[in-house]
């Protein structure tokens, strides 16, 4: 196998660099160059758009060719990529507005639905069907009451229930979870620097 | 030598990496650890088989998160998860679909699924069209992923990684489209919403411990055996900072800020 296409050299590109900014973290020794390094690495990861700009014109451009499903969106995608990025260059207040009146709505309108489906999520958690979603259905209740101004309302003992269930057990099982996720991460490391985790090369 | 409040930090570090590494070459000398069956991963050959059984294909996506920021690891734990479900997909030649939200996982997703493919000796099941690269804005995420989850109806829905907001509106999406789901993250705040929209999950930690799982690989099981031994090391200075502390002695916070 040529060296330039050995996994090896992948690795090592991967693995060197985050071992000298743990040494610089521990250490404080080459602050400078390790600020360098993770510049190099922004620098180096805006480079990949290329591959990103290159993948959307690929796809929709055979879709418009191939007149496959839903083509004339991609028709749509492909102007409104050339109207905007003219627009860029060519005439400022023209690409704000689009910004401001086009863009900016249509991406709270996104987040809009959000909503609906957390509704959804809390539809289907909400059946009841063994004795750990009674428990998880009744916390939640007892913190929805918490939270909205009702609850204090109807009986002012929801406020001291509501703040212990998120005080005490919630912060408990929170913090072992941040252990556990801890380890996890520590566990990758470990993999990642004796080579038994190379998922973000690709394949084998 | 070492930055003062960082040395203990270092030392229990060094331990735990030590303790894994111990474990994984326990591993290699042939002393398997036995591990308890994560059913997100013994159902992975179900779900796969499912989307056989409908004719639709499998949709997998690792969020919002990439490789180049703070939840890299629980993006890696989900590639690797992808190099299993890709295999599966070559097994039972069902076709794959990724969703990539960094234009550096492209190449990297069409590998794994090429590779998988490959793997199960059907390379001609691949097309690069596997992998669909929607930009790097949330929103168009969402808009993309949601209509392909309700326009196709996948058998199945992936879902690993550090995934964020968007996950509410899609595995949402694939829970009204009746996808069988499977999701994994260790970000916090998204537990609830993957406990009730999914048929597996994988939450925290489980992440990490499926990733080195999926392998099957008898050293990957090692590094469970060391997490699980790291736990132990953190749980006894937990107990030993609660003495300390209630013996009115300042010995432990001072060996915390050495």
């Amino acid at each position: 196998m040529s060296i330039v296409r050995r996994k090896e050299i992948a690795m090592l590109f991967y693995v060197a660099p985050m071992l000298f900014i743990v040494f610089e973290y521990y250490t404080g020794v080459g602050s400078n160059a390790a600020s360098a390094l993770i510049t190099w690495g922004i620098i180096l990861s805006t480079f990949t758009y290329l591959i990103g700009g290159f993948a959307i014109f690929r796809h929709h451009i055979l879709k418009i060719a191939n007149k496959n499903n839903d083509w004339p969106y991609s028709t749509i995608l492909m102007a409104t990529f050339a109207s905007f990025l003219g627009m860029a260059y060519l005439h400022q207040p023209g690409y704000q507005w689009v910004l401001e009146n086009v863009y900016q709505p249509l991406t709270i309108l996104m987040f809009g639905f959000v909503g609906f489906y957390t509704v959804t999520a809390l539809f289907r958690g909400s059946r009841v069907r063994n004795l750990h979603s009674a428990i998880l259905m009744a916390c939640a209740v007892l913190l929805m009451l918490y939270n909205a101004p009702v609850g204090e309302a109807i009986w002012p003992g929801f406020q001291t229930i509501g703040a212990w269930l998120k005080n005490v057990p919630n912060t408990g099982v929170m913090r072992g979870v941040v252990i556990g996720v801890a380890i996890g991460v520590l566990a990758t490391f470990v993999r990642a620097l004796l080579g038994l985790e190379t998922s973000y090369l690709g394949g084998d | 030598m070492f930055v003062a409040g960082r040395r203990f930090e270092l030392i229990v570090l060094c331990v735990i990496c030590l303790l894994m590494y111990y474990f994984i070459e326990r591993a290699k000398r042939g002393i398997v650890p036995e591990i308890r069956p994560i059913p997100a991963l013994q159902a992975l050959d179900e779900a796969v088989g499912r989307s056989v059984e409908l004719g639709r294909p499998v949709h997998f996506s690792t969020g919002m998160s990439g490789l180049d920021n703070a939840f890299a690891p629980q993006t890696i734990a989900g590639l690797s998860l992808m190099r299993g479900v890709a295999t599966l997909c070559g097994k039972h030649e069902v076709p794959m679909r990724y969703t990539a939200t960094r234009s550096y996982m492209i190449p990297i997703a069409e590998d794994i699924i090429k590779t998988g493919y490959i793997s199960s000796g059907r390379p001609e099941l691949f097309s690069p069209d596997a992998v669909v690269y929607v930009g790097e804005s949330q929103p168009a995420f969402q808009a993309s992923v949601v209509s392909y989850l309700m326009e196709e109806r996948p058998a199945t829905n992936f879902m690993f990684g550090g995934i964020t907001a968007e996950a509410i509106q899609t595995l949402g999406a694939g829970a009204v489209a009746g996808s069988m789901q499977f999701a994994g993250t260790a970000r916090m705040f998204y537990f609830p919403f993957i406990l009730c929209l999914c048929d597996y999950s994988l939450i925290g930690e489980e992440l990490f411990a499926a990733a080195a799982a999926v392998s099957g690989e008898s050293t990957q099981l090692g590094v469970i055996k060391g997490q699980d031994f790291s736990k132990f090391v953190v749980l006894a200075l937990l107990v030993l900072g609660i003495v300390l502390s209630m013996m009115g002695t300042s010995l432990f916070a001072d060996m915390i800020g050495w």
